[in-house]
């Protein structure tokens, strides 16, 4: 993979977008429902990603997702795998996949059609 | 004179910004600096500009997705906090789509015609309660793919040297910010039943939608980075390292297992056939 980062400091986002996230909340308290979840109250490990053995972590919770494996689940047709995600805001030079092609109509009127539609769902 | 107090965004844009939204009606909390003397030729600036009506189309398109975050928070029982965010965002990605044009405007020196509206898109998650598809897409839209935007644009920030490109990947970046801290602070909230369905759709849900990002078109060197837009790969590491220093930290912080998150990302997070 050409996307080496270095990973010895924190990323100065996750401050600002998850531990800040908090003043965002009203608050919980007696709350329709939603309720806060109990959570570690310590920072997140400082143990980088690309230290941690396979198939250990660093995380609590029930390890249902543990065994997942994409290209697994793309094989054996897993749906969820193979779906759009929600749109970018940052598309950069043209939208993503967004191919125009101009179609003739029946009563010999051309018009411009456009697709958003992807390829098969192969992971590689 | 004149040019820094006139928008050049087009007007059924600009009237589309409310006037109770985050700046009163106004598309930015100070208006953009102009352009300036910038020795470019008629074909960068025509590039450049279509860039940037571009993202006003893909911003505006978000709006959309704000909305069916907003009635999701509601329909959850969210914090009010969180619903009034998700409500403000709706204009606020309005407001980005008009400051996308008028960055645009002043690159070419005329108003703008308006972008050309992309269809909506948004994920089904196939097989998910109604309850937990709320959930899914407050999460999708707001962890993962606002967490992106955020990561990409702070790329930008650190490539702009153009004081309009600059002014203006700053103002879309602050409200970003506030758009993923949504998802964030919402995943720390959660009630233990949602919290359990979710897990087994981190992985897929993170795949999803980081696939969306890799399939951006965006310059193969960095060109155009003085004007806010970031070579390809500059974008996609910023991506990548906002993947693992945010997403994967901030799930576990919320008090997901991350074990499998974490084993596809250092398998390089493969996310299949890239158009
Ligand atoms: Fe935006
Ligand atoms: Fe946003």
């Amino acid at each position: 993979m050409i996307f080496k980062a270095p990973r010895s400091v924190r990323h100065q986002l996750l401050h600002t977008l998850v531990f800040s996230s908090v003043l965002a909340l009203d608050g919980c308290a007696g709350g329709a429902g939603l309720t806060p979840t109990p959570q570690t109250t310590s920072a997140p490990s400082e143990v980088t990603v690309a230290a941690l053995p396979s198939g250990s972590g660093s995380s609590s919770g029930s390890g249902a997702a543990v065994a997942e494996d994409p290209e697994v689940q793309v094989a054996s047709g897993d749906p969820r795998y193979c779906e759009r995600g929600w749109p970018t805001t940052k598309a950069g030079t043209r939208p993503p996949a967004y191919h125009c092609t101009t179609v003739t109509l029946e009563d010999g009127t051309e018009r411009e059609e456009c697709s958003d539609e992807v390829g098969p769902c192969v992971l590689r | 004179m004149r040019a820094a107090m006139t928008s050049f965004a087009s007007a059924p844009t600009r009237d589309a910004v409310r006037p109770d939204g985050r700046f009163g009606g106004r598309v930015n909390r100070a208006p953009l600096p102009p352009l300036g003397a910038v020795e470019l030729s008629d074909e960068a600036r025509r590039e450049i500009a279509s860039v940037w009506l571009v993202q006003a189309a893909t911003e505006a398109r978000v709006a959309t997705s704000f909305a069916i975050v907003r009635a999701s928070l509601d329909e959850l029982g969210a914090d009010p906090g969180l619903i009034r965010l998700a409500a403000r965002a709706v204009d606020d990605e309005h407001r980005h789509a008009a400051l996308c044009e008028d960055v645009a405007g002043r690159y070419l020196g005329h108003v703008v015609s308006p972008y050309a509206p992309l269809p909506d898109q948004r994920p089904d998650h196939p097989g998910a309660s109604p309850e937990l598809r709320r959930a899914l897409f407050v999460v999708g839209q707001c962890c993962l793919n606002e967490t992106f935007a955020s990561a990409y644009l702070d790329v930008a920030r650190r490539g702009a040297t153009i004081p309009l490109a600059t002014a203006a990947v700053r103002a879309l970046l602050s409200d970003e910010i506030d758009h993923a801290r949504i998802g964030w602070a919402f995943v720390q909230t959660l009630p233990t039943a949602v919290r359990d369905g979710l897990q087994a759709w981190l992985l897929p849900l993170t795949v999803c939608n980081l696939r969306e990002w890799r399939r951006i078109h965006l310059p193969s060197d960095d060109r155009l980075a003085a004007h806010g837009i970031p070579a390809w790969s500059d974008a996609q590491a910023g991506i990548t390292e906002a993947l693992e220093g945010v997403v994967l930290e901030g799930f576990r912080h919320a008090g997901f297992d991350t074990r499998a998150l974490e084993r596809w990302a250092r398998r390089g997070a493969p996310v299949g056939e890239v158009v």
